[in-house]
């Protein structure tokens, strides 16, 4: 369709360039003049223009935007939802990336964030605060046996806005550990886990649900509550049409808490 | 600022680099009629079109530590994955093609007669390369490298997967771009580097046409 309509538009140009007579005149009735092979190509482009902007939309799916470590939770559970016959669009990033991405007018109905704090910015129709979880540092299996809080060469990291990044900032200067000088930075936490095991650099901080979904990597630090601002999820309804997913997520802690998150309202 | 100079001195490399393999490769694509010359034009042609995430997966996959390759590489004190020669292959491998074709374009342009009368003389295909074409080529190289440096300075895709974002060393202009995105107030700092990468290109392209007008009033010279 495509090729066609380049045709097309190339025979059409080429036989306007040839002619030099048509510009004079300025008379666009030479356009009927054209040979017909030539009218044939500018009707397929003008009719594959038309079919592509007719193409079919369906009603809109339910959008979730939902922080990077939660991926294997909310795919369970919009799979889940999906059953019901309304089809859901989920998109995992890092928390601050999403919120700027709704703040610059990315339509989404139900926003979960790593931090709440990307909430207070948003006018949302309602929230709860979902689950906690805990910040670790993952290393290669083979490794964990030497590896040495205190003397880390290299370290990935979450970028500064990032929740997990945030925290785990709080938690070196907290502890009095020194970030190494070479520090990799992820776009999410889930990009720090990638760059861990693909050995860019020799640690990585991340929760304790994302190191628990790479196998080739294991938990050598686990840090302390108090070290860290409390890690909360929270959950936000940005338009009514997310209230089913918005409700399931508050009925369902436990399709969280299988895959090692905290229920925050047991804690 | 600190990525406008490392994304300059990233591009500066991987031309530099790039140089004297796109200049063999050209003249390998124009002056030879060996049978391996329409793959190698599909190879070179490849880093252009293919998705740069998907260049950057293949680099990682050959460059990381976890393999041979990469592990050879760290052995020898020269780590490519998530490092400064990262950037620079990645920034290589997509200005490559632009590279190539500037010069084959060059060569073709050259009267081949010239090459046969050098050769009927008794010089060797070497000889003939250094006296010939390479003097004939040089403003077709010249405009070549500033368009592959133009290219490897944006690059953003295949150095974030092959390099990795660290600050001051793999951090050039588009990926502080991405980063700053996500941090409040980094508008200004978004706007001065978007004006540093417009101004330098622009530069770039100027001085990449520059040099395609000294190349074909060269050709007009000679014929």
């Amino acid at each position: 369709m495509a090729i066609a309509a380049r045709i097309a538009v190339q025979n059409s140009k080429l036989s306007l360039m040839l002619d030099p007579a048509h510009f004079r005149t300025r008379n666009l009735s030479f356009i009927l003049k054209q040979p017909a092979r030539n009218r044939v190509c500018v009707l397929i482009w003008v009719l594959s223009c038309v079919f592509i902007s007719c193409s079919p939309t369906g009603p809109r799916p339910v959008t979730i935007f939902a922080a990077a470590s939660l991926k294997e939770t909310i795919s369970e559970l919009s799979n889940e939802f999906e059953k019901s016959g309304r089809k859901t669009q989920v998109q995992f990033d890092a928390s601050s990336t999403l919120a700027r991405q709704i703040q610059q007018g990315a339509l989404a109905d139900v926003f979960i964030t790593a931090a709440p704090e990307w909430l207070e910015s948003m006018r949302i129709l309602d929230r709860f605060d979902w689950l906690s979880n805990r910040l670790v540092i993952v290393v290669p299996l083979n490794d964990k046996s030497s590896f040495r809080l205190r003397n880390m060469k290299s370290l990935a990291l979450a970028n500064e806005q990032v929740p997990a990044g945030k925290y785990a900032r709080a938690a070196f200067a907290h502890l009095h550990i020194p970030i190494p000088e070479r520090t990799i930075y992820g776009s999410s936490v889930r990009d720090v886990l990638f760059i861990v095991a693909k050995g860019g650099a020799e640690a990585g901080v991340v929760y304790a649900t994302d190191a628990a979904t790479a196998p080739e990597l294991g938990v050598a630090f686990t840090f302390p509550e108090e070290s860290h601002p409390r890690i909360v999820y929270s959950v936000g309804l940005l338009r009514p049409e997310g209230k089913e997913f918005y409700d399931l997520l508050q009925a369902r802690p436990e399709a969280a808490t299988k895959h090692g998150f905290i229920d925050i309202r047991k804690q | 600022m600190n990525s406008i100079q490392l994304s300059l001195s990233v591009g500066f490399a991987a031309t530099l680099l790039t140089l004297p393999l796109a200049i063999l490769a050209a003249w390998f694509l124009e002056k030879t009629d060996s049978k391996a010359r329409p793959i190698l034009q599909i190879l070179i042609t490849l880093p252009l079109v293919l998705p740069p995430v998907v260049i950057g997966y293949l680099l990682l996959a050959l460059f990381s530590p976890s393999g041979k390759v990469g592990s050879t590489l760290q052995w020898l004190g020269a780590p490519v994955a998530f490092h400064w020669l990262g950037a620079v292959v990645s920034a290589a491998v997509v200005g490559f093609p632009l590279f190539v074709t500037s010069i084959s374009l060059s060569m073709r342009e050259i009267d081949a007669r010239l090459e046969r009368i050098s050769a009927s003389l008794g010089a060797s295909r070497l000889q003939t390369f250094f006296r010939i074409t390479l003097p004939l080529a040089w403003p077709g190289i010249l405009s070549g490298a500033a368009l592959a440096f133009a290219r490897g300075l944006g690059e953003f895709g295949a150095t974030i997967i092959l390099a990795g974002r660290i600050p001051g060393q793999t951090e050039t202009i588009p990926l502080a771009i991405y980063a700053e995105l996500d941090s409040p107030g980094g508008e200004t700092k978004i706007a001065w580097l978007v004006f540093a990468s417009i101004a330098i290109c622009v530069i770039l392209i100027l001085v990449s046409r520059i040099f395609q007008g000294l190349h074909k009033r060269k050709m007009e010279s000679e014929s």
